[in-house]
């Protein structure tokens, strides 16, 4: 078997007159944690669901763990956890019901069931909610309520589209662990996201898509992505005053954080990072490209 | 207890238990058996209220007082399956695409034909689940006799049968429709078609061919996709009683075995209890009509699930 986990040639994806994706060309190394960034309609989507056996590409050939999807999906299946940009949970059954379904539709037999669901569940922090119903989870909770559902075949490769969209600062650092554990265990991970700073942290590789197309792929550093970046830190006071601050990352974002609280004792009520504008860097990846 | 054992279908196993945790399901069976219990005390009374105004003997008013109840009930379960099924199953593949939770089980190992097993079967075992509840009941009409066992257990069962095959057209407008509106409203219209439409069409049909000819003879094929006509040909009695409602639909499709009009008959204190029906054999007609009608369900019900293992397959062409 080839060193990568997911190769795609030529994938083109069209709905009538408009393409989803067009010709791409990406190889995901095993082991790497890949980002795909895109605006809104970039085809990341499209791309995951070819991936995950879902959506059969109008050209092209992908081959994932080795297998062909469109050949053989249930080969791709056992090697896949898919994690959906929509968050579809049974609402009405309990957290530790709703893991025994999957692990029975994954063919698990059932006495394995116990040791697997507990160690699911402590892998993404629900070890106390096992008997908590679905739908009284908060929105986080869900999120890794649904981690935990692609990872109960132990895939190889997982593919998490949009794992972080709806949640709060505290809650995608949580995942941002979360991901780097499941890297630390081997698996390749495959997440899509628009925000950048999100994912150039995390991620061994990027690839950078718009309207269907790649712009770049390859090490966040290497592309032009996150070289002395900086990041914008407004915070709002009590009593409506507001000030930006600019920081490199996240721990020296902390750092303003307590000088403002603890040492100048600022009636801090609200901090919000401001994404860095996904125009600006398709600019710079596209210049770069150029020069 | 055996390792050994295959497990059951995993969508089955959560919609039972799902199913049978909410509300619904009780609320469903109480109004069910009331309805039920409703219909065996009215056919009770009238059919004891004839027979004594008739002055007919006890044991023969009730044999026919049970067979009036037991088909009434018979008649009554089915009306009701008709009604609970589809508004059961119509949105058992839509609403896992309305609630997104399709995609995630469609990337497990279950393959899509599964998936329709485990719906169909939920649907299936909760109406089982109605039929078993209403057995007391029917109970009442065997203990008042002129009931088979025979006949009860083939009325049950075809009860069953219909219920399948509603479940299973249901299902199919599930995976062909987007919403289940749309899904549980066609599934609606199918069952009033097969109930009150085949003899709509029939009606028509004759009147169309009696205006030609003097006495046309009208083709009774479209009558095997008929519901109520299948459980009268299954489990109506073989003596005429044009008071017990299947023994008169039955007489429709055998017209030949029961003397026109055959009913209780007032006698004045005379033994007779009802007139004797005169039997004339029917000529071959190759199969017996309701294993046409099974026949025919099953070659639907095969189609209709082929088109909706077609409709769930991945990868599609398109996604949701
Ligand atoms: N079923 C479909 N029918 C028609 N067009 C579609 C369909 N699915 C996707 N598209 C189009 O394909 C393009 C790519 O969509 P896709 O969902 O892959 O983008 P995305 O990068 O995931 O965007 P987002 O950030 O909004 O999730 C969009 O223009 C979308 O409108
Ligand atoms: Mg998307």
């Amino acid at each position: 078997m080839s060193e990568n986990a997911i190769e795609i040639y030529g994938l083109t994806k069209r709905y009538g007159d408009l393409f989803a994706v067009r010709d791409l060309n990406l190889k995901i190394p095993h082991g790497s944690v890949y980002g795909l960034i895109g605006p809104n309609g970039a085809g990341k989507t499209t791309t995951l669901s070819v991936l995950a056996s879902l959506l059969e590409p109008t050209a092209g050939r992908v081959l994932v763990g080795g297998f062909d999807p469109s050949r053989d999906a249930q080969g791709v299946r056992r090697k896949v956890g898919y994690m959906p940009d929509v968050m579809g949970l049974y609402e009405n059954m309990r957290v530790n019901e709703y893991l025994q379904f999957f692990a029975a539709a994954y063919r698990i037999p059932a006495k394995e069931w116990p040791a697997l669901i507990g160690g699911l569940l402590e892998l993404v922090d629900l070890t106390d909610k096992g008997d908590a119903f679905v739908d009284g989870l908060s929105r986080g909770m869900k999120q890794r309520l649904s981690l935990a559902r692609a990872l109960a075949h132990d895939p190889e490769i997982l593919l998490l589209d949009e794992p972080a969209s709806g949640l709060d600062p505290h809650a995608r650092i949580e995942l941002r662990g979360l991901v780097q554990e499941l890297a630390s265990m081997g698996k390749t991970v495959v997440i899509s996201s628009h925000i950048l700073p999100e994912l150039e942290e995390m991620c061994t590789e990027v690839a950078i898509m718009e309207a269907g197309a790649l712009l770049a792929s390859g090490p966040p550093k290497e592309i032009g992505v996150g070289t002395g970046q900086t990041r914008s830190v407004k915070v709002r006071l009590w009593g409506g005053s507001e000030k930006t601050f600019e920081v490199a990352d996240e721990i020296e974002q902390r750092d303003l954080v307590r000088r403002l609280v603890v040492d100048e004792e600022l009636p801090v009520i609200e901090v919000t990072t401001i994404e860095e504008n996904l125009e600006d860097l398709f600019l710079r990846v596209t210049k770069g490209q150029r020069q | 207890m055996s390792g050994f054992r295959r497990p059951l279908n995993p969508v089955l196993a959560r919609e039972l238990r799902v199913r049978m945790r909410g509300r619904q399901a009780a609320v469903v069976l109480t109004l069910y058996l009331t309805i039920l219990s409703l219909f065996l005390y009215l056919t009770y009374r009238s059919v004891t209220d004839i027979a004594a105004l008739s002055g007919i003997s006890s044991v023969a008013s009730s044999a026919s007082a049970g067979r009036n109840v037991f088909q009434w009930l018979l008649v009554v379960m089915l009306a009701l399956v008709c009604f609970i099924v589809p508004g059961l199953t119509g949105g058992a593949i839509t609403g896992e695409r309305e609630r997104q939770t399709l995609i995630p089980l469609q990337v497990t190992l279950m393959k899509p034909l599964s998936i329709l097993l485990g719906k169909l079967g939920a649907s299936v075992a909760f109406t089982l689940f109605l039929v078993v509840a209403a057995l007391p009941l029917i109970g009442v009409a065997f203990v008042l006799g002129g009931v088979s066992v025979g006949e009860v257990i083939a009325g049950t069962a075809i009860v069953l049968f219909i219920a399948l095959v509603l479940a299973v057209f249901s299902l199919g407008w599930s995976s062909v429709f987007r919403r289940s509106q749309l899904a549980t409203v066609t599934s609606y219209a199918i069952t009033l078609f097969l109930v009150l439409g085949t003899p709509l069409i029939y009606a028509s049909q004759r009147i169309a061919s009696s205006s030609y000819q003097g006495s046309g003879h009208t083709s009774k094929a479209i009558m095997v996709l008929n519901p109520f006509v299948l459980t009268a040909d299954v489990a109506g009695g073989q003596t005429g009683s044009s008071s017990a409602p299947l023994n008169g639909l039955r007489s429709f499709v055998h017209p030949n075995s029961y003397s026109v009009g055959s009913s209780l008959v007032r006698s004045n204190g005379t033994t007779f209890t009802r007139s004797n029906p005169v039997r004339i054999p029917q000529p071959y007609e190759g199969f017996p009509f309701w294993v046409r009608s099974v026949i025919v369900f099953l070659g639907l019900c095969g189609t209709t699930l082929a088109v909706a293992t077609y409709r769930l397959r991945t990868p599609a062409p398109k996604e949701r």
